[in-house]
Formats: structure tokens, C-alpha cells, sequence
């Protein structure tokens, strides 16, 4: 029986590395175009992180209309210029305001949504924390099952007890 | 005729469900059952009035009656039969004509069936059902009404209107108007918006010659059937949150109303799964972008009340097994309410667009003041009942499903919060912008919700794994620790064989090794159980597999659905963090390279579809290793009414990997030039796959016992113990 499970668990190791492994390793890279010039995946790359300033929520990378065609060319043109990533952004933000950056910058106003963020969470741990400590019985020690040895194959019985005792309730309630 | 039948219909289903509402109350409050009973027979009527409302513009609809403006905004006479039919959700106001038939369908079978089982509830339940069937009624009735129909007043102007032309009825209806002009903000765009009863005397019915037709983006088989599983996700989860109503105004605060309304909020947290998983499926087809969830606000707003109703559902079974967590589920409840209103507000409102569009329709303040009021109520229900929804026992270990189950309730309301800020950010600053002088809108894109919610949603597959391992009350360590043993081995092995096959991301390596360590515990415990039957009666492994399921459907149910969702966790983790891109100008004969995957361009072809579209398709070859795997066809789809549609070829692998081709629609599209956007989505499908295994796993857990009748029985509330909740 333990040789079986051995057996199973190898196989089902094999399986998963089969099913993940060719998926997320077929990433070789993209010949770069003959004439050395801006790919249309170096403009994406930066209009990715830019939304639309007229369509609301559409990433320019995507956007079909003339205005996002034209500001892809414009990225383009500035790519072509040796401007940087973040140079290309700052211009956008400039003529556009913030509203073009789809991940807020850490700064003006847009630190109220990081720091709401970080009071929301801390106030809901602190709430968790309270009821748990509320909650717990106030006791100084509860009488514990004493640990048996438990291997996995031999299905320790009081597990098995609890199962059945659940299967009863169930059908009793 | 037909149109202005349709306008009583709906007045007179309103008429009911106001009626219901205060017979409701009023016979709660003076125990006068004959009124409860009136008051339940009204909100039943409501349903075949709606049900004759419904297959009315049902058939404007598929007859193309393009004077009623609905069916002109809709339809146009080139769509096939069943396309007009499901336009009835493809607009406003008949997708509020539908929802509100749902409503009085849930509604109806809630009342029938509780009526003797939960009877002392029905009272303020009817009344809780009856204020939202009504405020949706109002709504269809004055302000959105699909059955208005077009008018010309002598003066050329085009106008709608509810019923005929009338001297009498027009002049009501200027009088009306420039009322609203006089008075303030929300309240003059509110009663502005009301449609008019009758066009000003000569007026004449105009009926347009064809109408718009349907929005090409909903055209789809997702679309066709992604809003009506939304909205019976939304207007399921009205019920249970009626009975905790009424739990709370009658002080009837012990786990009956959970008992009572249990599959109800398993039917509609079932739906509106499918309805989130099905509108991912159709915007990965349709929308163009190679992606399938954008975060956008839309999207996030049925996404929100899918979070806390999955925590209550969870929560529950501690307050049916242990009498604990009362306030929470409450809490819960009420917030999942809140956030489905919410959500058809925000989409209905286009609030999440632009808060000024928001100020333009009476929709937006109509919902605000209703939810407000929502709120209001719950809130002081909640408050009053406090005392009295005191927990009968408290935790006897931090190692304990209880404890699990609540750090469970933490990880879905805080994702619920952090969505919910950046859905509605935009919104905030917008307004912000109109009052503080260089503030200015801001965007809240899919990086920073996935930066944000990632790390929770591990920490949820974690729990996921661990919690169906731990005993209620007091576990240990050990036990723990030895019913994940061989999991954990199998988990760390797998990732260092991919680690050396060369996955190096440690965020996909600390997702798969969560996702595989939640499935194989998963797996084992199906085993485990199967095992410990065999042993214990002597069946033989697929018998007792099989029993172990019908014998507690809601455990072995919900590992099944813990299970789809852990694939569909693969399914997003490799598609988003090793999802491949290319776009790239080639003529015809030429060939794009992305991986180990070649497509070759070979011609296009140009036609007018059978439907009036103007379509543009490529013929393409796909390449895997070396070999020829696929023939596809990318095309872009021209409807006269909209803008242009690129519909992707894929070549999907037998592992779900998808190579997803896009012709650009903005591009020169010739034989010497045509530009190709080109995906690489690795696992993709294991997201449907995923989905499917979930909805398997929910209509297990869901199934209904028909061996006997059960009757509730009220256990008697156990001494409560000094310290509180």
C-alpha cells in the first residue's frame, strides 16, 4: 500500500511538471525588425502602462481609435528620439493629467488611495485580532487528546470516528 | 395598443408590490395574519403581471415595433430571431424589466416555500422582497420604461412618451419640466427625468424605418447569457438578505433564517460565479486584447458582492455548527445586499465612468437614495439587535476551523475593500478635482489590483488547503502537520523540478506551490475519506467514493468547487505571468515569430456577411516546433451601427495553452501589409476548465435531499457564556 502511494505521488509529481512546465518555459525571444527601427512591441510596452485619456479604462496598446493611433506614433517618435520610459510617461502626464497612468503614482493625491489601503487592512487586522481574543476561553489549559502517533497510512482511528460521527449527523439533521 | 398594455402591466405590478409592502408591515406589526396573507398574495401577483410585461416586449421586440424606442435602440431588421430576444437585456430599460421579473420569480418561490417552514418571518421578509421588487418597479415604470414610444409634436419636435397624444396630458407634462428647472440639484434631475404620460395634443406617432441594432459587442454567446446569470446571482441574493431582515426586526436571531434561505444563497452565489467566469470568457473572445479580466469597474462591481457572499457562505456553517460569528454573518449578509444594489448602480449609472454622468440621469440619484436607505434600515436593525445576536460559545483554540473560518472572512472582505477603493478611486478624485484646485482624476489600473489583492488571494488558496484539515474546536499541530506531509513533499518536488526546468518568477513559484498544495490535500482527502468508508463497510474504493458524496454532498461538494478554483488559479497565474506578446507588419507569404510558434500570413479575403457585417478575414498557418498545427482565420467585423470588431483566430494546445491571433484593426489591411497582435497565453483554458469543475462542485453542495421533508427544528440557544463577541 505504501509502495502504491509512492507510486501515485510520483505520478502525480509527473503530471503537474508536464502540464506547467512547456506552458510557461515556450518563451523565446522576438527577432528584432530588419531595418533596426521601433518595434511595435517597444511602443506597446510603454502604451500598455498608459490608458486612453478620452475612452475610459481601454490601455492605449489596445485602444482602435485615430486619437490612441496617433499617441502610439507619438511614443513612437520618441523612441526613435532615445527618450526614456519614464520621460515618455511624465510627457503624457503633463498634457493629459494623471488619469493617463494606469497604476497611480505613490504621490498627491493618489497616496490617500495607498494609505486607505494600508489603514483598511491594519483596521481589519486589529478587529480580527480583538474578536479572536475574545473569543478564546479564557481557561489556562484545555484538555488536549493526547497525540498519538500518527502515520498517514494507518488512517488513525479517531479520524475515521470523526468522519463517521459527521456522516450521522448529517443524515440525523 | 400593444405598448401602452405593456405601461399598465408594469403600473399595476407596482401598484402590487407597494401594496405588499405595507400590508407586510402593518400585518407584522399587528400580528394580523389575514393581512400577511393579502400581503403575500400581492407580491405573487406581481409575478405573472411582470411575466405578460416580459413576453410583451418580448414580441415588440422580435416584430421590430421600432416606435417604441426601446426596440428601435436594440434591434434593427437585419438581426436574426434569437439576437432580439436577448436584446431584452441589451438595454437599460429591459434589463430592468428583466431583473425585476427575477426578483418576483425569486420572490415568489422564496414565499411558497417558507410560507409554513418560516412562517413566523414572512411578514417583514414579504416586506424586505416587496421594497426592492418595488423600488426596480418604480424605476421601469416612470423613469425607464422600454414600453415609451416615439412621438412628432406639431412644433417637429421628436419626443417619447408613455400613452397617446393629449391637450390635457402634454400641457402636465410642460408644467412638470419647468418645475424641475426650479428645483435644486438631485431632485430636479430626478423629477426632469420622469418619462411623460402623453406628447402635447397633434402629435403624431413617428415610427422610424429600422433601428440601431444591437451593440455588435454583445452579439456573442458569453454576452447572450452572461447578464441573466449575473442578475440571478444579484437578485438571489435579495432573499437571504430579506429573512436576516426579518430575523432581525422579530428578534428571531438563531440559525433557522440560514437554514431557511441556505440553498438560495447557493444558487445565487452559484450564478453569479458563472456569470463573472462567462463574461471573462466572453471578453477574452470579443473584446480584442488577448485578455479576459481587466479589473475594470464594470467587472469589479459584480465582483465585490461575489466576495462577501462567498465569506458568508463560509461563515455560516460556524453559526449553524458552534451558535457563533451572529454579528458577523449579519454584517455579511447586509453587505452583500448593499454591494449588488450598489453594483447595478454602478453600472446602471455610469457613475464608475464619470461621476458627472452620474448628475445627467435620474438613474444615479434614484440608487443613492435607495441604498441609502438600505443602509440606514440595516444598519439600525443591526444596532438594535446587537445585544441579542451575542455569540452561544466561544473559540477553545486559536488552531481551530472557527479561527480558519475567520481569517477566511478577513482575506474576502479585505479583497472586497481593496477592489472596491480602486474601483471607485476615479470617482472620488474626479469630485475631488471639481472642489481642490490642482487635483486632478485618477486611473486604477490591472497592476496595481494585482499587486494588492495577489498576495491575499495565495493567502486564501493557503486556507483553502489547510482549513478543510482542521477539526472544529481544537486541532493540533501534529495532525495538522501530518494529514500535509506527503502533499507538502509532492508540492516541493514539483516546484524544484520546475525550478530546474527553468521557472525562475518566484511569484508563479509561490502560486503554483500554493495552488498544487491546495489540490493535492484536496485529492488526498477525497481519498482518505473513500479510504476510511471502505475500511469501516467493507465497500469497495469506487462505492464508497461515490456514497462519500451522497452522504455529505456539502463537504465533498465543496472540496470539488475549492478544487476548480485552485485551476483556475493555475489558469490565471500562467496565463498573466507568462502570457507572450508580439505585434508585428508583414505581407502576404511572410511569417511572425513568438517562441517556439510560427504564424505565416497567407492571404485576405473581403465580404459582406449575411447580417449586413463588412468582414475582413485573414488565412493563416500556425507553426509549433517546426510543424503545421493550425489553419486560422483572425477577421475584423464592420457592423454599419458600430465600431469595428476584431474577433481572434486561436490554436489551442492539448495542455490549454493558447497561441491567440489578433488582426489590428487600426492598421493597413491588404495583401502587402496587414498587422498581426499575437498572444502566447500559456494554460488559459485550465481558467474555463477551472470554472467548469466549480459549477459541478456547487450544484453537488446545492443539491437538494428529497428522501425526506425537513422541518426546522429551533434548538434550544445554549447557556451563553460572560465574555461577548
Amino acid at each position: 500500500m505504501k509502495q502504491s502511494k509512492r507510486i501515485l505521488g510520483g505520478a502525480a509529481v509527473v503530471l503537474l511538471v508536464l502540464a506547467l512546465a512547456p506552458g510557461v518555459l515556450a518563451q523565446g525571444p522576438t527577432p528584432p525588425p530588419p531595418d533596426g527601427g521601433v518595434t511595435d512591441d517597444e511602443v506597446n510596452a510603454i502604451a500598455k502602462q498608459l490608458f486612453c485619456p478620452v475612452c475610459e479604462n481601454v490601455p492605449l496598446d489596445v485602444c482602435p481609435t485615430q486619437a490612441c493611433a496617433d499617441w502610439r506614433d507619438e511614443i513612437r517618435t520618441m523612441l526613435q528620439d532615445n527618450r526614456s520610459e519614464d520621460e515618455i510617461k511624465a510627457y503624457f502626464v503633463d498634457r493629459y493629467g494623471r488619469r493617463v497612468l494606469a497604476t497611480p503614482e505613490a504621490s498627491g493625491i493618489d497616496l490617500g488611495l495607498y494609505g486607505l489601503l494600508m489603514i483598511g487592512v491594519l483596521v481589519g487586522a486589529v478587529v480580527l485580532l480583538t474578536v479572536v481574543r475574545t473569543m478564546v476561553l479564557d481557561v489556562v489549559q484545555a484538555v488536549v487528546a493526547p497525540d498519538v502517533d500518527v502515520t498517514y497510512e494507518d488512517l488513525d482511528p479517531e479520524y475515521v470516528a470523526r468522519l463517521e460521527a459527521e456522516f450521522q449527523e448529517f443524515t440525523r439533521s | 395598443m400593444n405598448a401602452e398594455l405593456g405601461v399598465f402591466l408594469l403600473l399595476f405590478a407596482l401598484l402590487a408590490a407597494i401594496y405588499a409592502l405595507v400590508a407586510a408591515l402593518v400585518g407584522g406589526r399587528k400580528q394580523n395574519e389575514a393581512l400577511v396573507e393579502s400581503a403575500r398574495n400581492a407580491l405573487l401577483i406581481t409575478w405573472p403581471l411582470l411575466t405578460l410585461a416580459s413576453l410583451l416586449l418580448i414580441s415588440l421586440l422580435v416584430r421590430g415595433d421600432f416606435n417604441t424606442e426601446f426596440v428601435w435602440s436594440v434591434t434593427d431588421r437585419a438581426m436574426p430571431t434569437y439576437l432580439k430576444v436577448t436584446a431584452l437585456w441589451g438595454g437599460q430599460a429591459g434589463s430592468l424589466v428583466f431583473w425585476s421579473w427575477l426578483m418576483s420569480t425569486f420572490a415568489a418561490g422564496a414565499m411558497l416555500r417558507n410560507w409554513r417552514r418560516e412562517h413566523d418571518l414572512m411578514a417583514y421578509a414579504i416586506a424586505a422582497m416587496a421594497a426592492t421588487l418595488g423600488f426596480f418597479l418604480l424605476l421601469v415604470t416612470f423613469w425607464e420604461n422600454p414600453f415609451a414610444r416615439f412621438w412628432q409634436t406639431p412644433q417637429g419636435e421628436i419626443m417619447t412618451a408613455l400613452l397617446g397624444a393629449s391637450d390635457f396630458l402634454g400641457r402636465i407634462a410642460t408644467w412638470r419640466l419647468d418645475f424641475a428647472e426650479r428645483l435644486p440639484g438631485m431632485l430636479g434631475v430626478i423629477v426632469k427625468g420622469i418619462i411623460p404620460l402623453s406628447a402635447p395634443g397633434g402629435s403624431f406617432t413617428l415610427i422610424p424605418d429600422d433601428g440601431q441594432g444591437l451593440n455588435p459587442l454583445l452579439r456573442h454567446p458569453g454576452m447572450i447569457i452572461h447578464p441573466p446569470m449575473l442578475y440571478l446571482g444579484f437578485v438571489g441574493f435579495t432573499v437571504p438578505y430579506a429573512f436576516a431582515v426579518a430575523a432581525l426586526i422579530k428578534g428571531e436571531v438563531s440559525s433557522s433564517w440560514i437554514r431557511a434561505t441556505r440553498r438560495w444563497t447557493l444558487v445565487a452565489w452559484l450564478f453569479l460565479g458563472l456569470g463573472l467566469i462567462l463574461g471573462g470568457w466572453w471578453a477574452y473572445d470579443v473584446l480584442g486584447w488577448g485578455g479576459y479580466w481587466a479589473w475594470d469597474p464594470v467587472e469589479n462591481a459584480a465582483f465585490m458582492p461575489w466576495l462577501t457572499g462567498t465569506a458568508f457562505l463560509h461563515s455560516v456553517m460556524i453559526q449553524e455548527k458552534r451558535g457563533m460569528l451572529k454579528r458577523w454573518n449579519m454584517v455579511l449578509i447586509i453587505l452583500t445586499y448593499l454591494l449588488v444594489v450598489l453594483g447595478t448602480f454602478a453600472t446602471r449609472s455610469g457613475i464608475v465612468s464619470s461621476v458627472h454622468s452620474f448628475a445627467q440621469s435620474a438613474i444615479g440619484p434614484l440608487f443613492f437614495l435607495f441604498i441609502a436607505a438600505a443602509l440606514v434600515v440595516s444598519v439600525a436593525l443591526l444596532v438594535k439587535r446587537w445585544d441579542t445576536l451575542a455569540s452561544e460559545n466561544q473559540l477553545d483554540s486559536l488552531l481551530s476551523r472557527e479561527t480558519a473560518f475567520l481569517l477566511n472572512n478577513f482575506l474576502f472582505v479585505a479583497i472586497a475593500f481593496t477592489v472596491g477603493l480602486g474601483t471607485y478611486w476615479p470617482v472620488f478624485t474626479e469630485l475631488a478635482a471639481d472642489y481642490f484646485r490642482g487635483v486632478e482624476r485618477s486611473s486604477v489600473g490591472p497592476e496595481w489590483y494585482n499587486a494588492t489583492t495577489g498576495p491575499m488571494f495565495a493567502a486564501l488558496i493557503l486556507l483553502m488547503g489547510i482549513a478543510p484539515l482542521v477539526a472544529w474546536k481544537r486541532a493540533s499541530w501534529k495532525r495538522l502537520g501530518s494529514s500535509m506531509l506527503y502533499p507538502l513533499i509532492a508540492t516541493v518536488v514539483t516546484l524544484a523540478l520546475l525550478y530546474l526546468l527553468g521557472v525562475r518568477n518566484i511569484g508563479a513559484l509561490v502560486g503554483f506551490g500554493l495552488a498544487i498544495l491546495t489540490a493535492l490535500i484536496t485529492l488526498f482527502e477525497y481519498h482518505r475519506a473513500a479510504l476510511a468508508r471502505t475500511r469501516a463497510h467493507g465497500e469497495n474504493y469506487l462505492a464508497a467514493f461515490w456514497s462519500m458524496f451522497g452522504r455529505n454532498r456539502r463537504r465533498y461538494g465543496g472540496y470539488m468547487i475549492h478544487l476548480g478554483v485552485v485551476i483556475i488559479a493555475i489558469g490565471v497565474i500562467s496565463s498573466n505571468v507568462f502570457q507572450a506578446e508580439t505585434q508585428r507588419s508583414v505581407s502576404a507569404g511572410q511569417a511572425i515569430t513568438l517562441g517556439d510558434y510560427i504564424l505565416e500570413y497567407k492571404t485576405l479575403e473581403r465580404f459582406v456577411a449575411t447580417d449586413g457585417r463588412f468582414v475582413t478575414r485573414a488565412q493563416a498557418v500556425v507553426y509549433h516546433n517546426g510543424r503545421e498545427v493550425a489553419r486560422i482565420t483572425p477577421r475584423i467585423d464592420n457592423y454599419p451601427s458600430g465600431q469595428p470588431m476584431s474577433i481572434p483566430g486561436k490554436y489551442t494546445s492539448w495542455l490549454g495553452d493558447d497561441f491567440y491571433v489578433l488582426l489590428v484593426t487600426w492598421e493597413q489591411l491588404d495583401l502587402s501589409s496587414a498587422s498581426f497582435k499575437i498572444y502566447y497565453n500559456p494554460l488559459v483554458n485550465w481558467i474555463w476548465g477551472g470554472g467548469f469543475i466549480f459549477i459541478v462542485g456547487t450544484l453537488i453542495a446545492a443539491w437538494p435531499d428529497f428522501s425526506e421533508e425537513r422541518v426546522p427544528v429551533r434548538s434550544a440557544r445554549r447557556a451563553i457564556p460572560a465574555a461577548g463577541d
